[in-house]
């Protein structure tokens, strides 16, 4: 018969364990996150780069990450990776001010450069399509509760209609949101050239022939994916064709 | 007739209409690719539609637009047609381009040559003649124009397209302006009151474009250009409709000379900023030891180039390192241009000296292009009291430093345009779709509906329920039935007869209306013989039923009874209820 005090003791230590790793853990990332500063701020741009790469090999990233890589990679050279990682940060933190302002910086030598991160529905994209679901889900539940109670009690009624109106407003307007971020996601590019003269082909295969081809930085509709590649929309001409997925980046629907 | 339609389900008959079916579509026409224009003859501001149509040769992809001389080609679509001509069957592929020639004459598409399953396939080369452009300002015109001719190197103006209409297009695209010599900033669009020009009401749209001069010399802006479609009740068919017909408005073009601002009389402390600005300077803290970083917080605000607006380097000597920091720029609320703004600087300087520091940072000098004149503006004097530290230098530390302290920047202040690296990386997450995407959002989101809908429907249900008269004579006689029954007992041990009896008839006559549907009060014994044993009540709780008539109808006249008799027609009536109460419902 174990007794429960031991095995109680053995969780313990487990978890203290558990701690020590994560702060391990913490203290790894944010050193190498400086060290690749460190590696940025020296002018040597395409190490910091790699650097940054490595922190992100795990498919984890944070605002500040991609913005970092996007400065180092612009500096590097390389525009295209420089605006996907820019506007990956834009849609984890659609709310930073320095987006904007490097988004500016790097305008003049994006295709798209000049329309980023602006246009009339900037404002739908303060927030991110979660946080819209959050206030819609909130909104509707508060409506939930307070419209169920008042149906239940006839003074609860009275003492709850004007809540309940407000509260029914609320989740219009932010269902209207979020259908408006919805379909401003799905209408808007979300998928960035990564290379020059990147061929987009008419099937998704090697040997197949080249429809166009697009510019570095250049913004595509993503449409679709079979095995390595992404069936693109070109958003002028609503030319279609399948680009091969290390020459293009998906941005995280957010 | 009726043998035909015999012959036709037999087998061989089935065959032969099979192959006589498979004759008429048996033939295919020959592959062939061919380029048509529709219509042939346009005028300046028209556009006519190339067909590029692929017969029998598969899913033809889009080939590029071709390139015609003073003409814009855009690709507008695809359709397929299915067609039997003389019992040869095809189908072909049908791409549209729409062009819109600029000038006068004739535009040659020329021959395009595609390429399908290795063999190539070229169409013949089609003319367009392009007659001399329609008068579009009964329609409406556009208008280009800038505040100044005269505008300096570095300067940001806005340049304003008006496009005055007498009929809304159903389609408009923002303008176009062709320059050089300037670079593009941001634009706006907004609508202005309507304007009477020549005694006609016009609409009037205005875009607004940023624009920064960038080098000296006379330029030219414009022509602006604006594409709309308009939409036409066509003549052509029998049956009328619309057609769609696109038309390309043009404004004149604007002469502009920039000018460098003078070197007469030009500042030492001029970096070629070009706007009206003022300089607000903080820091903090201020009471520090050597070697302890002071963070330097500078707003310039005002109207005018912010792009090429930094902060100067350090005087020399002054006492102070520098680190490299952030800027961000907030435009003004109503200048959608972003022309006017706030663009604050952070910078972290740390004291190399003991004692009382006096620093004049920044001096901003600029050219205002409006008066025409340079103006050198500077925050207040910091004043930092700096003791002596214990030696070695500090690192600095802000949220805004690059990690490499121990590297100070080659230059003060950030590089215009240059961006800080951040340094706080924040928590690694595993970059996901949005919640929305998974179906579990949607069921929370739908649940307090759903529960709306439930007690809503419930509560409308019981009222219903309750406001039936059938069900309410119901509950009432259920009640009553319930209430009689109750006081039986009592009556029968306490031996009040009268009260007994009193009870016994409505517990019956209760029970018969909820079995029979009738008003209670009105059921004699008759009814067992003529409605109950038809329902099925058997005949030994018959016989009792009788029994407690009997007694009731005793009862009226000798009301004397003894406790004990009345507690045996109490059980009787309680038997003969429960019968009573299996027939409910019962035809």
């Amino acid at each position: 018969m174990r007794r429960p005090g031991r095995s109680l003791r053995g969780f313990q230590w487990i978890a203290v364990a558990l701690l020590i790793g994560m702060l391990h853990c913490l203290a790894a990332e944010t050193g190498g996150f400086e060290a690749a500063n460190r590696l940025a701020a020296e002018g040597k741009f395409a190490e910091g780069a790699a650097a940054y790469d490595v922190l992100a090999a795990g498919g984890r990233t944070s605002p500040a990450l991609e913005f970092n890589r996007a400065q180092a990679r612009f500096k590097a050279g390389q525009p295209g990776r420089a605006w996907a990682h820019l506007l990956t940060a834009d849609r984890l933190s659609p709310r930073d001010g320095t987006l904007r302002m490097a988004a500016e910086q790097m305008a003049p030598r994006i295709p798209a450069g000049a329309t980023a991160l602006s246009g009339a529905d900037h404002w739908i994209h303060l927030l991110t399509l979660n946080e819209w679901a959050v206030l819609a889900l909130l909104s509707m539940w508060i409506w939930g509760i307070l419209a169920v109670g008042g149906l239940l009690s006839p003074t609860w009624r009275l003492k709850l209609r004007k809540a309940v109106w407000i509260s029914g407003s609320l989740v219009a307007v932010f269902t209207l949101l979020l259908s408006g971020a919805l379909w401003s996601r799905w209408r808007n590019p979300d998928t960035v050239v990564l290379q020059g003269d990147t061929a987009i082909r008419v099937s998704p295969l090697d040997e197949a022939r080249t429809a166009f081809s697009m510019q570095e930085g250049a913004e595509l509709r993503s449409r679709g994916t079979r095995g390595d590649w992404v069936l693109v929309e070109e958003p002028v001409s609503r030319r279609t064709g399948w680009a091969k997925r290390g020459e293009v980046a998906v941005l995280p629907f957010r | 007739m009726g043998r035909f339609f015999q012959w036709m389900l037999t087998g061989l008959g089935r065959a032969r209409i099979l192959a006589g079916l498979l004759c008429m579509v048996g033939g295919v026409a020959a592959p062939s690719f061919t380029a048509e224009l529709d219509p042939d003859q346009i005028a300046v501001g028209d556009f006519a539609t190339l067909k590029l149509a692929f017969t029998d040769l598969g899913d033809v992809v889009a080939p590029p637009p071709p390139v015609v001389p003073n003409a814009s080609v855009t690709y507008r679509g695809s359709s397929r047609q299915f067609s039997i001509v003389n019992f040869s069957r095809s189908s072909t592929v049908i791409h549209e381009y729409a062009i819109s020639p600029k000038t006068q004459g004739t535009a040659t598409i020329p021959a395009i040559t595609v390429e399908v399953d290795g063999r190539k396939y070229t169409s013949e080369p089609v003319v367009l003649r392009v007659g001399a452009g329609r008068d579009l300002s009964s329609i409406g015109f556009l208008k280009l124009s800038v505040p100044r001719t005269n505008v300096y190197v570095g300067e940001t103006f806005p340049v304003e397209v008006r496009f005055y209409f007498r009929i809304q297009p159903a389609q408009q695209a923002p303008p176009t302006i062709t320059m050089e010599g300037f670079l593009k900033g941001r634009q706006h669009l907004d609508s202005l009151p309507p304007e009477s020009i020549n005694g006609h009401d016009h609409a009037v749209a205005r875009w607004t474009l940023a624009v920064t001069a960038v080098k000296p010399g006379d330029f030219e802006i414009g022509p602006a250009e604006l594409q709309t479609v308009y939409r036409y009740e066509s003549r052509r068919g029998f049956f009328g409709g619309y057609e769609s017909r696109q038309l390309t408005f043009t404004s004149d073009p604007l002469h502009l000379r920039v000018l460098s601002p003078p070197a007469a009389g030009r500042p030492a402390t001029f970096d070629g900023a070009v706007g009206r600005f003022r300089v607000d300077v903080s820091a903090s803290p201020t009471n520090v030891t050597v070697g302890d970083p002071v963070t330097v917080r500078v707003r310039i605000a005002g109207r005018g180039n912010f792009d090429g607006l930094a902060l100067p380097a350090l005087p020399p000597n002054s006492g102070f390192q520098s680190y490299p920091g952030t800027n961000s720029f907030v435009e003004a609320k109503d200048d959608p241009l972003g022309l006017s703004g706030t663009k604050s600087f952070e910078v972290v300087l740390v004291p190399e000296q003991s004692g009382l520091q006096r620093l004049r940072w920044p001096v901003i000098t600029s050219w205002d292009p409006v008066d025409r004149k340079y103006v050198t503006e500077e925050g207040r004097p910091l004043t930092i009291q700096v003791r002596p530290g214990a030696g070695g230098q500090a690192q600095p530390t802000g949220s805004n430093v690059v990690a490499a302290s121990a590297s100070p920047a080659s230059r003060t202040g950030p590089v215009p345009g240059d961006l800080a690296l951040k340094t706080e990386l924040g928590r690694l997450r595993r970059v996901s779709g949005s919640v929305v995407m998974d179906g579990g959002f949607w069921v929370a989101f739908g649940m307090p509906l759903l529960a709306y809908a439930v007690v809503a429907g419930g509560i409308r249900w019981r009222r219903r329920r309750r406001e039936d008269p059938a069900v309410a004579q119901g509950l009432r006689l259920r009640h009553a039935v319930s209430e009689a029954l109750a006081g039986l007992a009592l009556h029968a041990q306490s031996g009040r007869s009268p009260e007994f009896f009193t009870a016994l008839h409505s517990a019956l006559q209760g029970q018969l209306a909820l079995v029979l549907g009738g008003a209670a009060g009105s059921y004699t014994e008759d009814v067992i013989d003529g409605k109950l044993a038809s329902r099925g009540l058997d005949s030994e709780n018959a016989e009792r039923l009788r029994s407690l008539f009997s007694a009731i109808a005793q009862a009226r006249f000798a009301p004397g009874t003894t406790p004990g008799e009345l507690s045996e027609r109490a059980a009787d009536a309680e038997q003969v209820i429960q019968a009573l109460r299996r027939l409910e419902g019962a035809v």
